[in-house]
């Protein structure tokens, strides 16, 4: 279990970006963390990969707190996916991907590493882009790829189960894609929940995380202010109450799931 | 996501692979070549067979030529080798760094903190009873100048909270400070001692002695022996601190393990062959543009770039202007600057 218990940031100026923030990554599941901008998600999002320490409470991964894990031993169990990485060197994809083989000690060149590899180049639909330099390719594609560096942290093959349970951390996964994209990005999170990850997922797409995700986690000014199934947590009062906006949800008529229809947008 | 075939990343890993080992082939008899051409001109040539020869052990035909071989010429070409090697993996791992194919450790302080302890030796050295009559002593301060300098900077940037953006402007400061002491001691030095610090700040492969090189050699080797075992960790550091964080690196620690085999390394070159500029910038580049930027293959193809280059420009410092000889550091400028404009013109679309 990767757990945030009363995780507290708080600027020197005495703001806090997160307040006593609560939440658990469970195996198996695939969890959406919604809110308005600035809310604080990449920020809880941070201090579950270990990168910040909190300033109140502890991130902990089956009851160890990062801050004590081994660099390595962490980064074989949590792979994160940044918001935005800009990568201004002509690194090939494949060799893009291999980097995130660097826990494992090996590459995309032989062995297991090169199976990994050309597995994540696939699952993300790059499979041919092995060879292509990184730095060619379009916006999305280059987010593909770092989600495929991810995949390939993972370490799974498929069919593949892990023995102990590894966390896949998705900053706007969907942020830069296309709309089939975007729904095979997240139909693949959802697969990968299935083979036992844990799975979170930060999204703007209100429709796509109450339609894909098994849990929805709200966030408003730090605070953690829902947490549940989509179909009990998001409704008319919360998106009025966190975005500020009159919406419906409403079933989606043709192909299951949700669609969130504004009734009106205001403009402040 | 759609499954497809899964096709092996780069079907053609092998044949690539082949191609970069034949690369660092020709690049390793490249700087072959330039050393027997180093050893071989100037004032008494010495023609390759006869260099061989002596090299594997036979008697000199010729004991003029076994003085000049072994006295003159082979420490100044395996001080050329050292440094230009040395150089150039140091600033392609502090390239890697800070994610800037422009930054050279010149940025920590290095060189300039460097220039202030020769140059402060030679002018205030007499003054305080110091004497150039101890070889070691002029290399020794500028090596204490380019540590005292990097050690500041970095003390000062961990102070102002230890991001990148400290490190460099810690640097600018320090370069800055220390180049202003340079300039006061070159405003108070009597002409002699000008001589003596104009050849040392434009660099020059003559003046180290060859017990000098010995005790230097450790210091040399420190970036070329310590930096290829990062590589991997380099490679990680392209794509960002958090990146690397994330990958399991520790990245403080990577840091300063970086910038003190380099400082280690450039000190040393700096003591024994002053302020050589360009070599840390245009070796990489050139290996970055040939193999691409992965750091497995870019620190040893730029450590023989640099060498090679290294060579190259102490011929050209001997031969442009015999029987004097040129400062080596006038002459990277001169091919540096150009060459850095033609490529900047012509190979931006080049994988560096
Ligand atoms: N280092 C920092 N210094 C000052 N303010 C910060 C810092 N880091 C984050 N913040 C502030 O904390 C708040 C939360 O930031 P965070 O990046 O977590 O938001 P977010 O929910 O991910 O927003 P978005 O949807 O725009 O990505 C923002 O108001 C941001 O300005
Ligand atoms: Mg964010």
């Amino acid at each position: 279990m990767l757990a945030a218990r009363e995780l507290s940031l708080i600027l020197p100026s005495g703001r806090r970006i997160l307040d006593r923030a609560s939440l658990s990554v469970a195996p198996g599941q695939l969890t959406a963390v919604i809110g308005p901008n600035g809310a604080g998600k990449s920020s809880l999002l941070r201090l579950l990969a270990g990168e910040a320490r909190p300033a109140e409470g502890r991130a902990d991964l089956d009851e160890t707190p990062l801050a004590r894990l081994r660099g390595r031993e962490r980064a074989r169990r949590i792979a994160v996916l940044p918001q935005s990485t800009h990568l201004d060197f002509a690194f090939r994809v494949s060799e893009v991907v291999g980097l995130g083989r660097l826990p494992h000690g090996d590459d995309e060149t032989r062995g297991r590493g090169r199976a990994v590899v050309a597995a994540a180049l696939a699952q993300v639909d790059l499979a041919d882009y092995g060879d292509r330099l990184y730095t060619t390719l379009s916006g999305g594609e280059q987010q593909r790829v770092q989600l495929a560096r991810c995949l390939a942290q993972l370490d799974l093959l498929a069919g593949e189960r892990p023995d102990r349970a590894r966390y896949l951390l998705l900053d706007e996964p969907t942020a830069s894609l296309d709309p089939a994209h975007q729904l095979a990005v997240m139909t693949l999170a959802r697969d990968l929940s299935r083979r036992g990850l844990g799975v979170l997922a930060v999204l703007h797409d209100l429709g796509l995380a109450a339609s894909v995700c098994d849990r929805l986690v709200v966030m408003a000014g730090g605070r953690i202010v829902a947490d549940g199934p989509p179909g009990a947590t998001l409704d008319r009062g919360l998106i009025a109450a966190v975005y500020g906006i009159d919406a419906e949800v409403i079933a989606n008529p043709v192909g299951g799931g949700v669609l969130i229809a504004p009734r009106a947008a205001r403009c402040p | 996501m759609t499954v497809g075939t899964v096709a092996a990343p780069g079907q053609d890993v092998s044949a690539r692979r082949r191609l970069r080992g034949l690369v660092l082939g020709l690049l390793g008899l490249a700087v072959g070549g330039a050393a027997i051409a180093g050893l071989g001109l100037g004032p008494v040539p010495i023609p390759p067979g006869e260099i061989l020869a002596m090299l594997f052990g036979q008697a000199p035909a010729d004991p003029t030529h076994g003085a000049v071989l072994f006295a003159i010429r082979l420490p100044r070409v395996i001080l050329g080798i050292l440094v230009g090697a040395g150089l150039a993996v140091a600033g392609a791992a502090f390239q890697g760094l800070f994610r800037n194919p422009l930054a050279d450790p010149g940025i920590i302080g290095v060189s300039s903190g460097g220039t202030l302890g020769a140059v402060g030796f030679i002018v205030l050295g007499p003054a305080l009873g110091l004497d150039f009559a101890g070889i070691h002593a002029l290399p020794l301060a500028a090596f204490a100048g380019a540590l005292g300098a990097t050690l500041l900077v970095a003390r000062i940037a961990a102070l102002a909270g230890g991001s990148t953006a400290a490190l460099l402007l810690a640097g600018i400061a320090i370069a800055a400070l220390a180049a202003a002491g340079t300039g006061l001691l070159v405003f108070v030095g009597d002409d002699q001692q000008l001589r003596a610090l104009v050849f040392w700040t434009m660099g020059s492969l003559s003046a180290a002695p060859i017990d000098g090189i010995l005790w230097g050699l450790p210091a040399l080797l420190a970036p070329l022996v310590a930096l290829p075992w990062l590589a991997r960790a380099l490679d990680a550091m392209l794509l960002g601190e958090r990146e690397a964080h994330h990958l399991g690196l520790d990245v403080v620690r990577l840091k300063r393990i970086v910038v003190v085999a380099t400082s280690i390394g450039v000190g040393a070159a700096v003591a024994l062959a002053g302020v050589i500029g360009f070599i840390g910038l245009m070796a990489p580049h050139l290996a970055r543009l040939a193999l691409g930027p992965g750091h497995r293959l870019l620190l040893p193809a730029a450590a023989l770039i640099g060498a090679f280059l290294m060579l190259l420009a102490d011929i050209t410092a001997r031969l442009a202007v015999a029987p004097a000889e040129l400062p080596v550091g006038i002459v990277t400028g001169c091919i540096g600057g150009p060459f850095f404009l033609w490529l900047l013109v012509h190979r931006r679309a080049g994988r560096a």
